[in-house]
């Protein structure tokens, strides 16, 4: 049983090693290096920036050089805005983000899998038809368009909410329901297939036949089944959230990670895109990780047999 | 006489989807005796499932119950109309009074709870036991149903239970109220053949020991021969015949009955001899035939057959069967093995 | 009972129903069983049309998706009409005055000659050139509200060619300077003129720099750090002067509910006080951007980049991914193993970071080789539409090849793929005839589910500013545009923005509807 965790814990380190890799030579591939510009710079100074920044190392060196930071939790310098790493801009951007992230993730799970099982009970109702056609749009409409019209309408016409930054309580409401309106049409529709499916199971009209009550048939015996899926979608939700804050990041112009990632991609500022990424990357990685851990105690079937489902 | 336990009468269940109703079960009538081991058979869609599951009340969306009672004769000689109940009222009964067993054990269990929790919470929700008491009670049934090592195995999950273990653990669950009636929904179809052998002898064997009385769904006749004292022959959501296991297997009046022991192999049968399928298809329940719902394969079918379904005729004082042949009028009764020929 | 009737049914009559009905193959079947899905109908209808929308579209439309027109920027697709004495004229929002037929249809601009801020009147002219005097121009526009550091349409500026700029390309100073002031008189003159006089209005940051023509026809953006770094200006090669039009303003500092701000229109000492009607605007049924150029001709481009991004990214999915899991899937044993633990691996990674990775390198990309004397540019990654593409087609694939991969294995123990074993059929004419055929349902739902998801990915993509480049633009760009005149033209959103929804949805319906119809569990039934 231990040895499933060991497992699936080295097998995530290894990957987070294996993206590093990949990422370290794509943008090293890139021609021109990071100080190209519209405007060329003198070589003298082209020269001395690239002495600076050991860039004139042999690849592998460099590379060995950028692991050995990895490790320690170095990412290098930004070449952009000098005298800033890479570290900076990440610290300087995670408050923001977490905090809207965490906002979303809640939302969605205090809303979306309840909305869901509701929607379940009452299938094909009105009450269900309601749901489910907001959910569908939920899941067709991007983000910023949702971003968008929320800043159209609450911001702008009605001016009930501020139209950027996160300095009051009431700011955060656009970017959170923004950023979570996708994974929450997403999870309450998730929720509500699984969970019909789940009441159509020999085990639930086998709970039924031995007497026991709709309340704990549905809450006990339904419910625990219906969440596996949903749970299993909660990794991916993460990075929906963390890459869908690019784009509200952007439009409610919070300065958060996604809004930094963004503006060095634009930037080119290669070190930034390639710490950004390893950073999201790895955090990615343990979310799915804590999931699958989290998954496992749920189903006793992942656990014994040691290995997952997916 | 024996006491009644159960009298089922005019019973009908649709299913009402969006492409229309399927009428799943079209009037079915039946009493059940106290200690008797009803079998119905039929084919998948002749509605015995439906049927079963009618009288535990567990038809579930779109389907609905349209019309008859559901006596159930209590210990006391109290007598409830389960059609009457609602779901509340109903949970007291069901899994205490009466029990269900279901024809796949690999899905019939909650997948994500211990046997353990799932045996307790059952018996705790009829009886007054505390958790350690139903605990006792579910380790001991357990042993009673043949499971090896009780002790250590209560505390399993059902994917480390093999399909025949699994079912006695149903089982188990299911008589662990000491229920007057127990339905078992075809409990072996999905088991091994040994396996099922033993599942059988354990329900024979419980019921000998409990005096509960049992219904046997099931689409094979062997299984029938092997357990049951009565049978019900359904087909089309109507009964075709009733009788005892004897009359049903010697002396079959309804063709239908008749056709199915031609389908299946007999011991003494000579050799290079053929089995005789039953022709065509079961009835679309959507739109069943007007008649007799066998009319269209019947090699008998008059026109009588075609315009209204028959009412049960006596054949002795223990069998009935719904074929218009047997009517008082009818021509004479004609020779089944000589129809078979002519074809 | 008496009149029973036992006569025998000849057996002829008594016909089985069930084997009268005509046997389907299985693809009729699909079509039968998805034709009475009425959501994947509509989604079938919607796709279509959207597909005939790209295609035929912009055919149908008289202008260019880069033709602009900037006397007629920023239009609605409905237009407020006021008339005036016997002349119908739309005032746009940012004061322009458009002469109009009374059915919407645009007739030319009639340009604005003389701002007076203390009376708060703007002047306007049919003729080039009009001479105050004490009668009074044609048309003027009062307003007690105006307020000209705020609402300018026409601005003068300077810029250096060249120049450079810390912030990046990207972003970019602009000053405004007033009309009708003696520098812009300097400029136009030729003259010298010291900056400091000049009226320093405001000056903001714009997304893109646009050089254009020296005639100050184009719009031409300043690249300046700071307007007091230029002390001195000499109209010449490096220094030039700019007459733009711009964003009336950045959405902070509008002042809630200003467009209904209301004024005042005189003509021929006629007053018009109230909009009289609100009229379809003919030209440009969609309105138009900030350039003037037409929505709907941009929508109808849009839709074909988007589409032509998301099938070719699907197709190029579907080549790898079919490849990949039925090589996989047929070969078994440890190659399935290895190539399944890639695709692992790669699973456990965020795709759209790579996605975005992928774009940031590619984009440096050139590709080009010399023949005859000529440099011919096979790839530009800069161009954004095979970048995308690339991106898109090599990243996605992995849930295919899984997908692909299950399937196979499955389809192989079946006998007939046996019985071609054992008569020697090649293992690639078995993969290609028949386990691929086979497999070909859930591969059409997964393919039919990917083109949304395609020009999901795009649109984000565009949105973060790694699309398609300019002028070409996808819905994600257009989106992106509109971004930032957004409360004052809500419409140039809403276009592009329902585009992208209604062909997510078309799609999801249809792929909905075509799950079911292709799905083999419901298939007993």
């Amino acid at each position: 049983m231990g040895s499933y965790y060991i497992k699936r814990t080295l097998s995530a380190i290894f990957t987070i090693f294996l993206i590093a890799t990949i990422t370290f030579f794509m943008l090293r591939i890139i021609p021109g290096g990071p100080f190209t510009r519209e405007k060329k710079i003198p070589d003298s100074i082209l020269e001395s920036l690239n002495e600076k920044y050991n860039l004139d190392a042999p690849l592998y060196e460099q590379y060995f050089d950028y692991m050995k930071g990895l490790v320690t939790f170095d990412l290098g310098p930004s070449y952009r805005n000098l005298g800033f790493t890479v570290n900076d801009m990440i610290l300087a951007g995670i408050p923001a983000t977490f905090k809207i992230g965490a906002l979303a993730s809640l939302l969605i799970i205090i809303v979306g899998i309840p909305v869901g099982i509701v929607s379940a009970l009452k299938s094909n109702t009105a009450i269900d038809y309601f749901v489910m056609f907001m959910a569908t749009l939920g899941v067709t409409v991007p983000s910023f368009v949702i971003a968008t019209v929320i800043i159209y309408l609450f911001a702008g016409q009605l001016g009930w909410i501020p139209t950027n930054g996160l300095n009051s309580p009431l700011a955060y409401i656009g970017p959170v329901i923004a950023l979570s309106g996708y994974s929450i049409s997403f999870v309450s529709r998730l929720t509500r297939s699984s969970m019909l499916e789940v009441l159509r199971q020999d085990y639930v009209r086998t709970a039924r036949a031995n007497g026991i009550s709709e309340g704990k048939v549905i809450f006990k015996h339904a419910l625990k089944n219906a969440l596996i899926p949903v749970v299993t979608y909660v990794g991916p939700m993460v990075a929906a959230i963390l890459t869908g804050s690019f784009v509200v990041e952007k439009i409610f112009a919070i300065p958060g990670m996604g809004g930094y990632f963004v503006e060095s991609v634009n930037n080119r500022d290669y070190t930034v895109v390639m710490g950004m990424t390893i950073f999201y990357a790895a955090f990615y990685i343990v979310m799915v990780l804590l999931v699958d851990i989290g998954y496992s105690l749920i189903d006793p079937r992942i656990r014994l047999d040691g290995r997952g489902s997916r | 006489m024996k006491k009644k336990v159960l009298e089922v009468k005019d019973l009908e269940t649709s299913f009402f989807t969006h492409l229309g109703e399927v009428q799943a079960v079209r009037g079915i009538s039946f009493d059940l005796h106290e200690g008797d081991v009803l079998g119905i058979v039929g084919e998948s869609g002749s509605g015995k499932s439906v049927t079963s599951l009618s009288i535990m009340k567990l038809i579930e969306d779109p389907g609905k119950l349209k019309n008859g009672t559901v006596l159930f004769h209590e210990e006391d000689g109290n007598v409830v109309d389960f059609t009457s109940l609602d779901q509340r009222e109903m949970n007291e009964y069901r899994g205490n009074d009466i029990a269900m067993i279901f024809q796949d054990p690999m899905t019939s269990l909650n997948p994500v709870y211990r046997i353990e929790n799932q045996m307790v919470e059952v018996i705790r929700k009829h009886t007054d036991m505390n958790k350690e008491e139903a605990l006792k009670r579910a380790k001991h049934l357990l042993e009673l149903v043949g499971i090896p090592d009780p002790e250590a195995q209560i505390h399993d999950y059902p994917h480390q239970f093999s399909g025949g273990m699994r079912q006695r653990a149903m089982i188990a669950t299911a008589i662990s109220c000491n229920p007057r009636l127990l339905i078992a929904d075809e409990p072996t179809t999905a088991l091994d053949v040994t396996i099922q052998a033993q599942i059988l002898e354990l329900l024979r064997k419980l019921q000998k020991e409990t005096k509960m009385s049992i219904i046997l769904i099931t689409h094979d006749l062997g299984v029938i021969a092997e357990v049951s004292t009565h049978v019900i022959v359904m087909y089309g959501g109507m009964v075709m015949e009733k009788g005892t296991v004897h009359d049903i297997f010697y002396t079959p009046a309804h063709p239908y009955t008749q056709g199915l022991h031609e389908s299946i192999p007999q011991s003494t049968a000579k050799q290079k001899e053929r089995l005789v399928p039953i022709a065509g298809s079961p009835p679309d329940l959507m739109d069943p035939p007007t008649g007799c719902p066998f009319s269209p394969r019947c090699p008998y079918t008059m026109e009588v057959c075609l315009e209204k379904a028959s009412p049960l005729f006596a054949v002795s004082d223990s069998q009935e069967a719904s074929c218009w042949l047997l009517h008082e009028d009818a021509p004479e009764e004609p020779d089944y093995e000589k129809a078979r020929e002519a074809k | 009972m008496g009149d029973i009737n036992f006569k025998k049914v000849a057996k002829e009559d008594n016909l089985d129903t069930e084997q009268t009905r005509r046997s389907l193959t299985y693809w009729q079947d699909v079509w039968r069983r998805l034709k009475k899905n009425k959501s994947s109908m509509v989604g079938l209808i919607g796709v279509l049309l959207i597909v005939l929308f790209a295609i035929i579209g912009p055919w149908l439309t008289p202008y260019e998706y880069s033709d602009q027109v900037l006397d007629y920027s920023n239009l609605p697709p409905r237009l407020d009409v006021r008339q005036v004495d016997n002349l119908y004229v739309n005032v746009t929002k940012e004061y322009r005055v458009l002469e109009v037929s009374e059915k919407g249809e645009l007739l030319g601009r009639i340009r604005i000659v003389y701002r007076d801020p203390i009376a708060k009147k703007y002047y306007y002219s049919k003729e080039a050139e009009i001479v105050l005097d004490d009668s009074g121009p044609d048309i003027y526009l009062t307003n007690e509200d105006f307020d000209d550091d705020v609402y300018y349409s026409q601005a003068y500026g300077i810029a250096l060619r060249d120049a450079e700029y810390p912030g990046g390309a990207n972003a970019v100073e602009v000053v405004y300077i007033q009309p009708n002031s003696p520098f812009v008189d300097a400029l136009v003159n030729g003259e010298e003129y010291d900056i400091e006089e000049a009226t320093y209005l405001k000056s903001l940051e714009i997304d893109e720099a646009r050089f254009g023509d020296s005639d100050g026809a184009e719009a031409i953006v300043l690249a300046l750090d700071d307007a007091s770094m230029i002390e001195r200006v000499v109209f010449g090669e490096d220094i030039l002067m700019v007459n733009f039009s711009y964003k009336l303003m950045d959405e902070g500092t509008r002042p809630a509910g200003y467009e209904d701000v209301d004024f005042t229109v005189t003509y021929h000492d006629v007053e018009s006080k109230y909009t009289d009607d609100t009229v379809m605007n003919r030209l440009y049924w969609f309105g138009t951007d900030e350039l003037g150029r037409d929505v709907l001709t941009r929508v109808m481009y849009g839709a074909r980049i988007s589409l032509i991004v998301a099938l070719i990214a699907t197709l190029v999915n579907f080549v790898i991914g079919v490849t990949y899991g039925s090589i996989a899937g047929y070969a078994g044993g440890s190659v399935d193993d290895v190539m399944m633990r890639i695709v692992d691996i790669i699973n456990s990674i965020p795709l759209v970071l790579y996605v975005i990775l992928l774009m940031v390198v590619l984009r440096e990309v050139v590709i080009d080789v010399h023949l005859f004397d000529r440099d011919i540019v096979l790839f530009r990654g800069s161009d954004g539409l095979g970048t995308i593409i690339i991106a898109l087609g090599t990243v996605y694939w992995v849930a295919m090849a899984r997908l692909v991969r299950g399937q196979i294995l499955g389809l192989k123990e079946q006998e007939y793929v046996l019985a071609a074993q054992t008569i020697g059929v090649s293992n690639w004419k078995i993969i290609t005839r028949h386990l691929v055929p086979n497999a070909l349902g859930p591969i059409i739902v997964s393919m039919t589910m990917m083109i949304p998801s395609a020009v999901f990915t795009e649109a984000f993509l565009s949105f973060i500013g790694l699309g398609v480049s300019a002028p070409q633009a996808s819905w994600g760009t257009l989106a992106n545009d509109a971004l930032s005149g957004l409360t004052t033209y809500p419409y140039q959103l809403m276009f592009p923005a329902s585009a992208i929804a209604i062909t997510m949805l078309a799609f999801n319906f249809l792929g909905d509807g075509l799950r079911d119809a292709l799905d083999p569990r419901l298939r007993k039934g």
